[in-house]
């Protein structure tokens, strides 16, 4: 079994030479080391891009469709959802969101409960630019196979290349995506 | 002698690395990581979901600063959109400038071609593969032109590298191949230091010169969905914070911040700010609306969620600004993050 190491780059001296690092240099650790370099950069998670966008202000928008690039190993997800009130929307009660790899109908549908309502008197006009938001983070529990359309964690496809996940999301004014689970076993990636 | 380009990353058990045998592998296994890290590792250039005009009955124009690599690869773009009739039309061309100036911008045609609508209402998803993005490119525009039934709503563009396999030469960035001539008489062959370094100094010069767009935004170039004109002058009036996630690291990174903006005259100085929220006394960037390519660092300090590593992140705003008695035209913001930059 080999896990993941996951490295933090701001941690480490990215000019050194490996055969600076270890004395005697012959060890076998210099070795893994080598090879870990290029493991720990292929699996690491891409940055979660921080995507602001009008999703509330015309109907047309409120479904956002996006295409996101995944790296390597991973296998469940989060999503930061901004969110504002906005009076054409203020009835509904969750962001729909889904994954192509998770399925987009039926019970495969995240649905992460909305809390901005009318009642609670946030400013309604100009919705996108000037009212007030906050940002909710996705549910955390993994559900892969839901009997009923809950707020779960955003399935992706564990590959060993990175890929596109078309992702859908519902009523939000800006949306990341977290990588929060990788391959427990390398070797079977 | 080959160069070898793995399709996925080649994972040498824990017993191999450790009672490593006298042969080829694991050190060959790693040096073609390297390799598959030269063409495989592809965080997007660019990730922007539009703010456009709904339901567009005309032709669209987006522009975005970029920050390509060094090594002046090709790209790949894909665009998500939705006609409201089915088996549209639409032509997609991207265009790149080494110089953006608004109108006087000279632009480079990278790709150009045409996309079919998908069902009536659906999402059509299009692929425009392998064009060169120099590293001179300061900014990139996207067109999309009107379908002849119906109208078009623009989602979302994710540019992404898609360099084919590596040759023979060390790149820009510092990135060199690995050719298998000196392991392939067999096992018992001598073992250069050199190749042991090379796996760390290719994947630290891969991870760095492909830059990880970690924030953006982008509206019409002319057709302003909001434009700030009518708000108190001098008062920062900020889009909503989003959330960028930047996995395993910190304590803090500090990012690239480019943005575009102009004005209908008067001052342009410090309209567009950046800042991240939620943490006590985080810096601000000011960039100015020149109506060029602006360009800033913003550091960042990192917060975790639950306690995980991976779900590490920072809030960022994005603000803007007017002189009194004008008004601002802001036009995109990207960010940039380069590993191991804090």
């Amino acid at each position: 079994m080999r896990t993941i190491n996951p490295r933090n780059y701001n941690s480490e001296d990215l000019d050194a030479r490996l055969t600076d690092e270890v004395s005697p240099p012959a060890l076998v650790s210099l070795l893994a080391d080598a090879d870990s370099w290029t493991v720990d950069a292929a699996v690491a998670p891409y940055c979660g891009c921080a995507h602001v966008f009008d999703g509330l202000s015309a109907t047309a928008y409120e479904a956002r469709y996006l295409g996101l690039m995944v790296a390597p190993a991973a296998v469940h997800a989060r999503a930061a959802i901004s969110r504002g009130y906005y009076t054409l929307i203020g009835t509904a009660t969750t962001h729909d969101m889904w994954s192509s790899d998770g399925g987009a109908f039926g019970n495969d549908i995240i649905k992460v409960p909305w809390h901005m309502v009318a009642s609670l008197n946030y400013p309604a006009s100009p919705t996108f630019q000037f009212a007030q938001h906050s940002i909710a983070v996705s549910g955390g529990s993994i559900v892969d196979t839901p009997t009923t359309a809950t707020d779960r964690q955003i399935e992706l496809a564990t590959a060993g290349a990175p890929y596109i996940e078309s992702m859908y999301i519902s009523l939000a004014a800006g949306f990341s995506v977290c990588i929060t689970e990788q391959i427990a076993d390398l070797e079977t990636l | 002698m080959t160069i070898d380009t793995p399709a996925t990353i080649q994972i040498s058990s824990e017993s191999d690395l450790w009672v490593p045998a006298m042969a080829q592998d694991p050190l060959k296994k790693a040096l073609q990581n390297a390799n598959y890290l030269m063409r495989w590792h592809r965080p997007p250039l660019a990730s922007v979901a539009y703010t456009g005009t709904a339901e567009d009955t005309t032709s669209a124009v987006y522009v975005f600063p970029v920050l390509p690599s060094i090594d002046g690869l090709l790209y790949s773009a894909v665009h998500r959109f939705v006609c409201s009739a089915a088996t549209q039309a639409v032509t997609i061309e991207i265009d790149e400038t080494s110089n953006y100036a608004g109108g006087a911008t000279t632009w480079n045609g990278l790709t150009s071609d045409t996309a079919t609508s998908a069902a009536a209402g659906a999402l059509s998803t299009h692929t425009q593969a392998d064009f060169v993005v120099a590293a001179t490119t300061e900014a990139l525009r996207i067109t999309y032109t009107a379908p002849p039934v119906g109208n078009r709503t623009d989602h979302h563009i994710v540019i992404h590298p898609s360099p084919g396999a590596p040759v023979v030469g060390i790149m820009p960035s510092g990135a060199v191949p690995f050719d298998d001539g000196l392991m392939a008489d067999g096992d018992g062959s001598p073992i250069h230091t050199e190749f042991l370094n090379r796996c760390k100094r290719t994947a630290v010069a891969v991870l760095q010169s492909r830059k990880q767009n970690c924030l953006s935004f982008c509206q019409e170039e002319s057709a302003y969905r909001y434009l700030w004109d009518a708000k108190a002058a001098s008062k920062h009036y900020p889009l909503p914070p989003c959330r960028v996630w930047l996995p395993n690291q910190g304590p803090t990174v500090t990012i690239d911040v480019l943005a575009i903006a102009t004005v209908d005259g008067g001052a342009t100085t410090d309209l567009v700010r950046v800042r991240q929220l939620g943490v006590p006394s985080s810096l601000s960037v000011f960039l100015d609306a020149s109506g060029g390519v602006e360009a800033a660092e913003l550091t960042l300090k990192l917060k975790k969620e639950g306690g995980s590593a991976l779900m590490t992140y920072a809030d960022l705003e994005i603000a803007v600004s007017r002189a009194a008695g004008q008004e601002t035209r802001f036009l995109s913001c990207m960010g940039y993050y380069t590993p191991g930059v804090d």
